[in-house]
Order: structure tokens, then C-alpha cells, then sequence
């Protein structure tokens, strides 16, 4: 098990990560969700022990791996969000170069690179300079490189940024695959709310260097287990609309964007009375309502008061 | 460690333009600042003197340097002169010669001396040839020929500027100015690769790999030698032995003595490296600092003509005014390697120092994401 205790970095006397507490059990998928600059990227740098941290523990199996790493790394897999290959190679020459420097032994590292090739599905495209990749297969060859050694803990930095949905089905049902059937833990961060849903078992959310909640994805919706999201859909979004609905004391995480406003309201709240009348006032053509169960990206609105793409 | 090895000659290998521009551009430069400036002058020679004495004739003369001495008939020699092709004609004839110039011609009278000398040389061989018994002549002419090959002592001339011995090799000065400065290219395009591969995240690949920092850097650091090593092996053996510059016999000593100035030069590109942030600024002050280390060093033109004391005082942080004095101390002045153990001892600290900053500095920053 992969522990964290307390991680803390500072950088000059700014506090990148702050007294962050995790936990990864073998198996398991955990998700690791917040927006640009929120310290997922410094947290994972830290627990791949590729920083130091300035306060706190990275423990595996109960050791420190801050000054002893060799321990974590053997059985460690890390995807960084940039494409980390050599382009001027095949993807076979990168497999084979990432595999060497694992000091894998030369026929296991040619049954693994057949392996790996065909589990990211490029079986077929093996021969190819990287460069003349799409974005999509180079995100799937980042991840390959890290499953060469058959690690028993993958982590996953942003894997599916900037990259068609084909793909990204492809990444995530690899992901799904991956735990199933090799029972690999996997930290997996991400900014894209529905994929961590799809994939993960626990999830942090972190902001501004804090963990600001955590647990199963039930868990975490409870948190706003007593409102429901309303989605509605105007003929034109006018500001005095806006405006006389963020005056309502039972309405909350208003956003209004071209012809569409979303708020949150308490589940025993009977808001249609009231908003037909603001309708009716401002002469605002209400086309279309729904009403949905609080999403990830609801409680995270509702924890930071900014969406995660903010 | 091999397997970055490896991987880095295939990237080389895959992308080999800058390397072979560098190479070439080492040798063009070399060779036109240094044998191209040797351009021989064109002297049109005609003769009133039978085919067999203007032969002899002209086998002295052209042991003449700088000179060029070719046959044509009288009147296409005197043609070229009038039309400008050759400043000047030769006129062999019975018991003398007669020089045809140009009006803007100035060295006449040192032509002239040395065409008399050759003429002389050539006049007493075939006068002692003549004199000796028609059965003699052939076992003479052979004498004269062994005793030209082998001489019994050797003249060295030697001069001296400010308080030390200066002998310019116009040939070797370029070669190895060029070779030192154009290297540093060649070696800091190296130590960009490893720049890209931190921001990229190779780097990061590579770190929590089995291998350990000490072989990664190690294996970085070997192979920018090796590229810079290869790239210099290549132009000397070039001009050594297609070329045909003359080493005075320190060839190979040289090419022991390039090793130091490259080790402190890949130092001093992991310390510039270690200071920069992108790819693109660690190029600009490769750009910036290489070519004054050129100039100060001496890489363009001899030290020992700079007057300057402040451009003199600054030659001592160039590298390059170090991998020079030896370089031109295992060739020219054929010194010893004691002769040489200062530049080699100030070029070994300089590495020390640089590479020990660097990676500690290197090492620092990583922490910072």
C-alpha cells in the first residue's frame, strides 16, 4: 500500500501541496480530480519520488520511500501528461530503450514490448517514427512505456489531455482493463469529471494544494445529497434574468451561458412557481427544464465555487 | 548506461545534419584560412634554352615557395602579362634570365634573388655534371639526388615575440582554432538533448528507471564527448592524411591532448545548461559565449600577436587559449607533456569545477516542478 502522510511543498514561500493525506490499496483505482494549479501534479511528482517533499511521508508497505525510492520505483509505473518518447524512434526502439534502462532481461523484454504493443493497439504500427503519430496514439505509447515492467501501481497524469474521444475510450477502457485483469492499482488524475466517475473507485479533490474532500464517488455526491441540479433552456438569456434569480435565498451555483442556466436548488423546494414568475416578468421565453442528480463537477462547483476547468 | 548510449547514436544517426554542417564547416574554414591563404603566386617561364636544361631549370625553381612557375611559349607568357593573367613572366635564356612584370608588381627584387639562386643551383649541378666523365654523369646526377633527400644537418629558424619562441603554422593555426571553436557546437547541441529530455519528461522516465542518476549523467555526459571527440578525429585525420598538413610528428599526441579541452568544454555546456531554463535560451548563450572564447582564445588569430593586455588578460578564461597551447605545443613546438601540464591542469579544474556546479545545480532545480 502507497500512503501519504502530511505531504507538504513549499516552493520559495509559496505552498504548492499542504498537509495532504492519501491512501492507494493494491487493486484500486483512485482518482485524483482538481483544476489547473491545484498541486495534483506536484502531489504525483512527489509520490513517484521524483521530488522530495518539504514536509511529511510517502510511505510503501510502511517504509519511507523519501530517502530509500528504489523500493516503490521497482514496482512503480508513471504516465506524465507530456508525451515522454523520443519521436525520432519507433515505437518498438522506444519500448525496447524504456525497457533496457528497467534492466529487464533481453527475451522477457521482447515478450513484453509484443505484449505492451498490442494492449495499447499498436500492434500494427510498430515500425513507424513516433513523430508521424497521431496525438492519440502517442498518448497510447506514453502509457505503454510505463507498463513494460508489469508494475503493480500505475500513475496516470492527465493521460487523455488533448486528444480525439476515440482514443480516449481507448486510454480509459486500457485503464479498466488494466486493473481488472492485472489487479494494478492506479492513481489516476484528471481535470475531466466524467472519466474519473467511469474509472475510479476513491476520489480526492483537491484545490489549492488541499485535499478538500475525499471518498467513493457515493460519498462524494452525498455531500450534496440534499439538492438537485436544474438545467434550463431559454429562447435568450437576458442579465435581469440572472440577476433576479441569484437574489433567490433557496437558489445556489447559478451559471448562465448563452441560452442555458444551471442552479442548484434544495430537493423539497417547489422552485417552478417562482421561476415561471420570473419568466413572466422579464419576458424570458423558458423553453425547456430539467432536473438532474448532482453530478462530481456539482460538488466541486459547490465546494470551491469554480468548475474544474476554471 | 549502454542503452542510452546506443539510443543516443541512433537519434545521431536518424538526424544527422548538424553534426556532418558542423564537420564541414570545420574543414571549408580550415582550409581556406589555412591552405587557401597559401595560394601559390602564377609565373609564366619561357625558354630560349633546350627542352633537357630548361627542365633541370625548372626543377629548382619550383622548389621555390609561394611561386608557381609554368612553360608557355614567348608570346603567349608575354600575352598573359599584358592581359593581366600573370604579373609576371620569366625569361630563361643563355647565361642568365630577364624578368617581365607588371608596373604594379613590387616584389620584383625578391623574385629576382630567388629565381637567381634557383638558376645558380640548377647552372653548377649541370656544370659539375658536364665536368665529370660521360661514364660518371648518371652515378653524379644520383649523388645529387640522395645528397637532396638526405641532407647532413638540418637549419631550424626561429624567432621570437614578446619573450617567448613564436613559430606560425597559418595551416595547423586554423585547423585547430576552428576545430576548438566549431566543437563547442557540436558539443552543446549534445547537452540541448538532455535539456528537451527534462522537459519533455524523459528525464523524469529515466530517473525513477534502475539505472541511478550517476549512469544517467555519466552516459550523457560520455557521449556529448564522444560526439565532440568523433567530430574532431575526423578532421584532423582528414587534413593529416588526405590533406597532407604536416603535424611536425605530434599527430597523435594531439589527438591525446584534444581530450582535456573536450571534457572541460562539455562542463562548462552541462554548467550553462544547468542555469537555463528552456532549450532555446541555453542556445542563445552558447551562441553569446562561444564565439568571444573564439576570439579571445585565439581561435581566429595567433595571441602572440594581440598587444592588448586587457584582451590578453581575458584570454585566460577562454578554454580555447588552453586546448591551443597544447595542441600547438604537441605539434609545432614538439614540447613534452611536462612542457605541457599547466594548460593541461588549468582545463581539468576548469571541468572539475563546472561539472561539479552543474549537476549540483541540475540536481537543485528538479525539485522545483
Amino acid at each position: 500500500m502507497i500512503e501519504v502522510v502530511n505531504l507538504t511543498k513549499t516552493f520559495k514561500k509559496a505552498s504548492a501541496v499542504d498537509q495532504v493525506n492519501l491512501y492507494v490499496e493494491p487493486g484500486e483505482i483512485v482518482g485524483l480530480l482538481g483544476p489547473n494549479g491545484a498541486g495534483k501534479s506536484t502531489t504525483i511528482a512527489m509520490l513517484s519520488t521524483l521530488i522530495a517533499p518539504t514536509g511529511g511521508e510517502v510511505l510503501f508497505n510502511r517504509k519511507s520511500v523519501v530517502k530509500q525510492p528504489s523500493a516503490l520505483r521497482k514496482v512503480l509505473g508513471v504516465v506524465p501528461q507530456e508525451i515522454a518518447l523520443y519521436t525520432e524512434l519507433t515505437a518498438r526502439e522506444n519500448l525496447q530503450f524504456f525497457g533496457s534502462i528497467q534492466k529487464m532481461p533481453k527475451q522477457l523484454l521482447k515478450k513484453r514490448i509484443e505484449i505492451v504493443l498490442e494492449q495499447i493497439g499498436l500492434e500494427n504500427e510498430p515500425k513507424k517514427l513516433v513523430k508521424h503519430y497521431s496525438g492519440g496514439m502517442k498518448r497510447r505509447l506514453n502509457i505503454g512505456v510505463a507498463l513494460l515492467h508489469e508494475p503493480e501501481y500505475l500513475i496516470m497524469d492527465e493521460p487523455t489531455v488533448g486528444i480525439d474521444p476515440q482514443s480516449r475510450n481507448h486510454i480509459l477502457e486500457t485503464v479498466k482493463k488494466l486493473n481488472e485483469q492485472l489487479n494494478m492499482a492506479i492513481i489516476y488524475t484528471s481535470h475531466y469529471m466524467e472519466e474519473v466517475e467511469f474509472l475510479c473507485n476513491r476520489i480526492y479533490i483537491m484545490d489549492q494544494g488541499r485535499v478538500i474532500a475525499s471518498g467513493t464517488k457515493e460519498e462524494i455526491k452525498a455531500i450534496l445529497s440534499s439538492e438537485n441540479k436544474v438545467l434550463l433552456k431559454l429562447e435568450k438569456l437576458s442579465n435581469q434574468f440572472l440577476n433576479e434569480l441569484m437574489k433567490q435565498p433557496e437558489i445556489s451555483n447559478i451559471e448562465g451561458k448563452e441560452s442555458i442556466v444551471s442552479f442548484s436548488v434544495a430537493k423539497e423546494t417547489n422552485f417552478l412557481p417562482m421561476l415561471l414568475a420570473i419568466c413572466e416578468k422579464h419576458k424570458v421565453l423558458l423553453k425547456s427544464f430539467q432536473v438532474e442528480e448532482p453530478t462530481l463537477e456539482d460538488v466541486f462547483l459547490h465546494l470551491t465555487g469554480r468548475t474544474l476547468r476554471n | 548506461m549502454m542503452a542510452i548510449l546506443r539510443t543516443k547514436f541512433l537519434l545521431l544517426a536518424r538526424q544527422p545534419a548538424s553534426f556532418i554542417i558542423t564537420t564541414v564547416i570545420i574543414c571549408v574554414f580550415a582550409y581556406v584560412l589555412g591552405l587557401g591563404s597559401q595560394t601559390k603566386l602564377p609565373v609564366a617561364v619561357y625558354s630560349d634554352l633546350s627542352q633537357q636544361r630548361t627542365d633541370a631549370i625548372l626543377e629548382e625553381l619550383q622548389k621555390i615557395p609561394e611561386k608557381e612557375f609554368t612553360l608557355y611559349g614567348e608570346s603567349e607568357a608575354i600575352t598573359r602579362v599584358e592581359e593581366g593573367k600573370n604579373v609576371l613572366a620569366l625569361h630563361l635564356m643563355e647565361g642568365g634570365f630577364e624578368l617581365i612584370t607588371s608596373p604594379d608588381f613590387m616584389e620584383a627584387p625578391l623574385v629576382r634573388n630567388q629565381v637567381n639562386t634557383a638558376y645558380i643551383k640548377a647552372t653548377q649541378k649541370e656544370s659539375i655534371i658536364n665536368a665529370t666523365a660521360i661514364d660518371q654523369q648518371e652515378r653524379v646526377e644520383e649523388l645529387f639526388s640522395q645528397a637532396s633527400n638526405n641532407p647532413i644537418f638540418h637549419l631550424r629558424y626561429s624567432s621570437f615575440a614578446n619573450e617567448d619562441q613564436f613559430i606560425w603554422d597559418s595551416k595547423l593555426h586554423s585547423l585547430f582554432g576552428f576545430s576548438l571553436f566549431m566543437v563547442i557546437y557540436t558539443v552543446a547541441n549534445c547537452v540541448h538533448y538532455l535539456i528537451m529530455e527534462r522537459r519533455n519528461h524523459i528525464w523524469d522516465r529515466l530517473t525513477i528507471s534502475s539505472l541511478g542518476k550517476t549512469k544517467i549523467y555519466f552516459s550523457n555526459i560520455l557521449y556529448s564527448f564522444l560526439l565532440g571527440y568523433l567530430q574532431i578525429l575526423l578532421v584532423l585525420f582528414i587534413f593529416h592524411y588526405l590533406v597532407g598538413v604536416d603535424f611536425h610528428g605530434g599527430f597523435y599526441k594531439a589527438l591525446l591532448l584534444v581530450v582535456p579541452y573536450l571534457l572541460c568544454i562539455v562542463s562548462l555546456a552541462i554548467f550553462i545548461a544547468s542555469v537555463v531554463t528552456t532549450p532555446g535560451r541555453f542556445n542563445a548563450i552558447i551562441t553569446v559565449i562561444a564565439v568571444p572564447f573564439a576570439m579571445l582564445g585565439g581561435a581566429y588569430w595567433p595571441l602572440e600577436i594581440v598587444t592588448s593586455e586587457a584582451i590578453l588578460a581575458l584570454s585566460y578564461i577562454s578554454p580555447i587559449t588552453y586546448g591551443l597551447e597544447l595542441l600547438n605545443g604537441a605539434t609545432i613546438y614538439q614540447n613534452t607533456f611536462q612542457d605541457l601540464i599547466l594548460p593541461l591542469a588549468v582545463l581539468l579544474f576548469m571541468a572539475v569545477v563546472l561539472m561539479g556546479i552543474g549537476i549540483n545545480v541540475m540536481e537543485k532545480r528538479e525539485q522545483k516542478i
